[in-house]
């Protein structure tokens, strides 16, 4: 029942978005089969979705079976789905069994794409765990024979290789592909186990999908999947290898199915498909800008041209309040400002756009707005909300009078603007407007909290109210704190205590969650600053994070046009009391990282991190993102340390994905607002990071180049 | 006691408040609240009757003689082709040669001779075009092969240009009567093809060579628009 309300939740989240985005479908997804991936039933297709496809699908059986995947599409020839599964009485527990709750990973990588002869053929590791419950590989290939037909056929191991099986074909090659090692349920699992890929016996599937209408899809299949664990344990009855199922399109978005398995089970299949590549809202809804305000020809009015005003404090007062009312008008905050007789220079902040580069589109339009004609020179200089800064860009003002309607404007700015580091800019002269510092803001509203694969609760969430407030005195540091208080939710509900061999630095979680008083996420004083060409540098002091306090330092190197930076960061931090107030217990942690992050330059970014972690443990973690300039991020990471997979636990190793849209893709409003979710099979102790508010790469990457001229065409939105 | 009263109080609060309330020197939207305020703004676009806002009515059934007569300034009327409604726009800005139309909320019109470059605010927008060729085919009477270069932001931010060839033909001549005011125009279609879908605009052009009248394709998703200079 919990595992039915968890998908329908998962489901419903998805309809928002498949709903929202169902409008501009160009590319729609394909159907999918029942473990997620393009396919039959049960077996996978060799084809693939759309390009940057998200689908999240939901498959539930009427013996209690339920699995919920999210698959991605990360090139058009890579796909990866992470499941959730559920699967009653399986796991053996004494003399009887239990219902179960099962995470895994499938890879699949097209090795041909369909041409007008050759069918599409890909290459499938489904649950490549190993050991797990739907463990399979397969090589399949799929020829679209017209509009209306689709013929699949396939070879299976593992799983997908039990029934009508034959000696693997593969042992000519070599006798270890023989024999495959067995499943053991609830074992630790999640280690690659390349060792036991396409071994053992193998099967042959195959399938049609007819398309009478644009709507309708009837699916007939061949299974090689003899269901042997199930029958095993009496939870299915396998009469026939033969399944059917029909699939209704509702949108682009939206596909429902019903399927009949092995002629004794019927089944439910929901698909929800989105794509960041098809915004809702198009290029956005922001209102339209204050146009570029052209400066009359010297020749024609040579006194507007004066430069008398320079060095009287009045005027140049006056051009600052004007120019500040003008930012604030276009979404920015003026902080500082810089005038000459043939220069003007502006930092400002921008809460307000995804992209920098529009912000710098919207403030040249205010600057041309009041800035004396004389001032033929822009230097724009957007601030993060810590008050650092990291590129200045340089725009001459009759290249943005020329080009504001120019057919290929945006290209021909991003052309002739120089980029320089920020730290170069002189600074004499400069004033801040009057309520740049000090600063102070507060916020009260909900917060929401979730846990995600507790098996006796499999979503548990936390509904509450948070009271927080920043106060920035002088420029750069930073005072932040919060206070909480829960009203709804059942994470104080967790009941399974660590069972961590290592020192419980995340294990302990639900102990955190138990509280039913107001407590502090966090309360830190912070100093931001740019120590150096090329440099940017954080210290951090207090409650840095809900379970941790104590001191940090960070020290970033990079360049204004360089797609690499590296990171060095040190914490020496204690568990704080598990009240969430100023308390701490005994447990201390000393951790310090070396980080390389790396741009590829066709929106994926690395991040390695080396070196030691909360537990005391030693390694690395590889992070890999695929980012949309328009904001949406999706990646995955995987943490290697000296633990073995014993004390580490179940799951083996630490490691996840995540997902991050930007708010103003759904609403088509400009707004910096994130919703993201990341998702840990499981969280253990090895492997664990601090949770650091305000590390310094992710907040200054989009001042300076490759981000800013990636986001480069909306600046003049 | 503190706690006791506390709990209520932020529940009150935050219900009612849903999206948060905050203040201070300058307020700033953070990436924290991002779940819940999705979350609000879609709970607050599904409860019945709050997503349709006081509807403004449609300008054809307001506009009057009189009321353009009364104008200081030119006016254009805009019809979304799919929406059927109608909107005015008055001129903001001129930059070489590039009108700058606001409507009354925060859309704007691109326009160059008379022809529609650019559109913001309306979602599915035209960033820029290329009409130069269109421009000297109205004038001269007509034209082939005539180059067009639509510009859009794609799904993912990145500016893709859309090149046409266009025949630019004469079809017809309409005398149009804007509110009491006639204009002899002569028509032409524009019939492009070439990188997306092929589409057809047409102008009615009157003896002093202005663009009386256009029915034009923002983009294929948005779809046409028909404007007119009722006033000028």
């Amino acid at each position: 029942m919990r595992a039915f309300r968890t998908t329908a939740l998962i489901g419903a989240a998805s309809v928002a978005l498949s709903a929202a985005s169902a409008a501009s479908a160009q590319e729609q997804s394909l159907s999918t089969s029942s473990y997620g991936v393009p396919g039959l039933i049960d077996m996978p297709s060799a084809r693939m979705q759309p390009d940057g496809e998200l689908v999240t699908s939901v498959a539930i059986l009427s013996n209690g079976v339920a699995r919920t995947q999210l698959s991605f599409q990360l090139t058009p020839r890579i796909q990866g789905v992470f499941r959730y599964a559920t699967l009653p009485d399986f796991l053996p527990v004494g003399s009887g069994f239990i219902r179960t709750y099962d995470r895994s990973f499938d890879f699949r990588y097209q090795l041909f794409r369909e041409g007008r002869l050759m069918p599409a053929v890909t290459v499938g590791l489904q649950d490549f765990g190993g050991t797990g419950i739907y463990s399979g590989e397969y090589l399949v290939a799929t020829k679209t024979i017209n509009d209306q037909l689709t013929v699949t056929g396939g070879i299976g191991w593992g799983r997908l290789g039990t029934n009508g099986s034959f000696s693997n074909p593969l042992s000519a090659i070599s006798d270890r592909f023989d024999t495959r090692p067995g499943f053991v349920p609830g074992s630790s699992g999640g280690e690659f186990s390349t060792g036991q890929w396409f071994r053992g016996d193998a099967a042959l599937f195959a399938g049609v999908e007819y398309r009478p209408t644009d709507r309708w899809t009837l699916k007939a299949e061949y299974s090689s999947d003899a269901y042997l664990e199930e029958e095993a344990r009496g939870i299915f009855t396998r009469k026939t290898p033969l399944n059917f199922g029909v699939e209704y399109r509702v949108n682009d978005g939206i596909n429902v199915g019903a399927y009949v398995l092995g002629g004794s089970e019927v089944g439910l299949n929901l698909q929800f498909g989105v794509n960041p590549k098809r915004p809702p809202q198009g290029s956005g809804r922001d209102p339209a800008p204050r146009p570029v305000t052209v400066r009359p020809a010297r020749s024609d009015i040579p006194e507007a041209w004066t430069t008398v005003w320079v060095g009287n404090e009045a005027v140049e007062t006056a051009v600052g309040t004007t120019l500040d009312a003008l930012m604030t008008e276009a979404g920015l905050e003026l902080i500082g400002y810089d005038l000459s007789a043939d220069r003007a220079e502006v930092r400002f902040r921008n809460p307000t756009y995804i992209s920098q580069a529009q912000a710098m589109g919207r403030a040249v339009r205010a600057m041309s707005a009041i800035v004396p004609a004389s001032v033929e020179t822009f230097v724009l200089i957007p601030e993060t909300a810590t008050s650092l800064a990291g590129g200045a860009v340089v725009l001459r003002r009759s290249d943005i009078e020329a080009l504001e309607n120019s057919p290929n404007g945006a290209a021909e700015v991003l052309a002739v603007a120089g980029l320089v580091d920020a730290v170069t800019v002189r600074d004499q002269g400069r004033r801040y407007t009057e309520d740049a510092y000090p600063r102070f803001n507060w916020n009260l509203g909900p917060y929401f909290g979730y846990s995600l694969f507790d098996p006796d609760d499999p979503l548990r969430y936390d509904i509450g109210a948070e009271l927080s407030a920043s106060w920035e005195p002088v420029r750069g540091m930073v005072v932040e704190g919060a206070l909480r208080q829960r009203i709804v939710g059942n994470r104080d509900e967790s009941n399974r205590p660590s069972n961590s061999v290592l020192p419980r630095v995340r294990t302990d979680t639900p102990e955190f969650l138990k509280t039913n008083d107001p407590f502090i996420p966090y309360l830190t004083a912070e100093y931001f600053f740019r120590p150096g060409k090329d440099l940017y540098a954080r210290t951090s002091a207090g409650l840095l994070e809900d379970q941790f306090g104590g001191v940090s330092a960070e020290l970033l190197w990079k360049p204004v046009a360089s797609p690499l930076a590296i990171g060095l960061e040190v914490n020496q931090v204690r568990q704080r009391d598990f009240d969430g107030l100023l308390g701490f217990q005994d447990l201390d942690a000393t951790t310090a990282f070396v980080s390389a992050y790396y741009d590829h330059g066709n929106r994926f970014f690395s991040q390695v991190d080396v070196g030691q972690y909360l537990a005391g443990d030693r390694g690395a973690t590889y992070r890999l993102t695929r980012e949309f300039s328009n904001g949406w991020q999706v990646g995955a990471f995987a943490t290697m340390t000296n633990v073995s997979a014993e004390d580490f636990g179940e799951g083996s190793f630490d490691k996840g994905i995540f997902l991050s849209l930007p708010v103003s893709w759904l609403t088509g409003r400009p707004s910096r607002d994130r919703a993201g979710v990341e998702i840990k099979p499981i969280q253990r102790d090895g492997g664990a990071r601090l949770n650091l508010r305000h590390r310094l790469y992710p907040q200054v990457r989009d001042l300076s180049d490759p981000q800013l001229g990636e986001q480069w065409g909306r600046f003049w939105r | 006691m503190l706690m006791r009263i506390a709990r209520p109080v932020c529940l009150a609060l935050s219900i009612a408040l849903v999206a948060a309330c905050s203040g201070g020197t300058n307020v700033e939207q953070q990436s924290d609240g991002g779940v819940a305020k999705l979350a609000a703004v879609r709970l607050l676009s599904i409860i019945p009757g709050r997503a349709s806002a006081p509807a403004t009515p449609d300008a054809r059934q307001v506009l009057t003689p009189e009321l353009l007569n009364g104008s200081s300034t030119p006016v254009l009327l805009v019809v979304l082709q799919e929406a059927n409604t109608a909107f005015t726009m008055i001129p903001t800005a001129v930059n070489f040669g590039t009108e700058q139309w606001r409507d009354s909320g925060s859309g704007a019109f691109l326009r160059r001779n008379g022809i529609l470059v650019g559109t913001r605010g309306l979602g599915f927008d035209l960033l820029t075009a290329d009409v130069a060729g269109l421009s000297q085919a109205l004038r001269q009477g007509g034209g082939e092969d005539v180059l067009r270069v639509n510009r859009v932001l794609n799904g993912q931010d990145q500016v893709v240009a859309m090149r046409y060839l266009c025949r630019v033909i004469p079809v017809g001549r309409e005398t149009l009567d804007f509110y009491g005011a006639r204009h002899g125009t002569t028509i032409y279609d524009e019939v492009c093809e070439g990188s997306g879908a092929p589409f057809v605009n047409r102008y009615w052009v009157d003896s002093s060579g202005t663009v009386r009248r256009a029915l034009e394709q923002v983009t294929e998703t948005f779809g046409q628009v028909e404007i007119s200079l009722l006033r000028d």
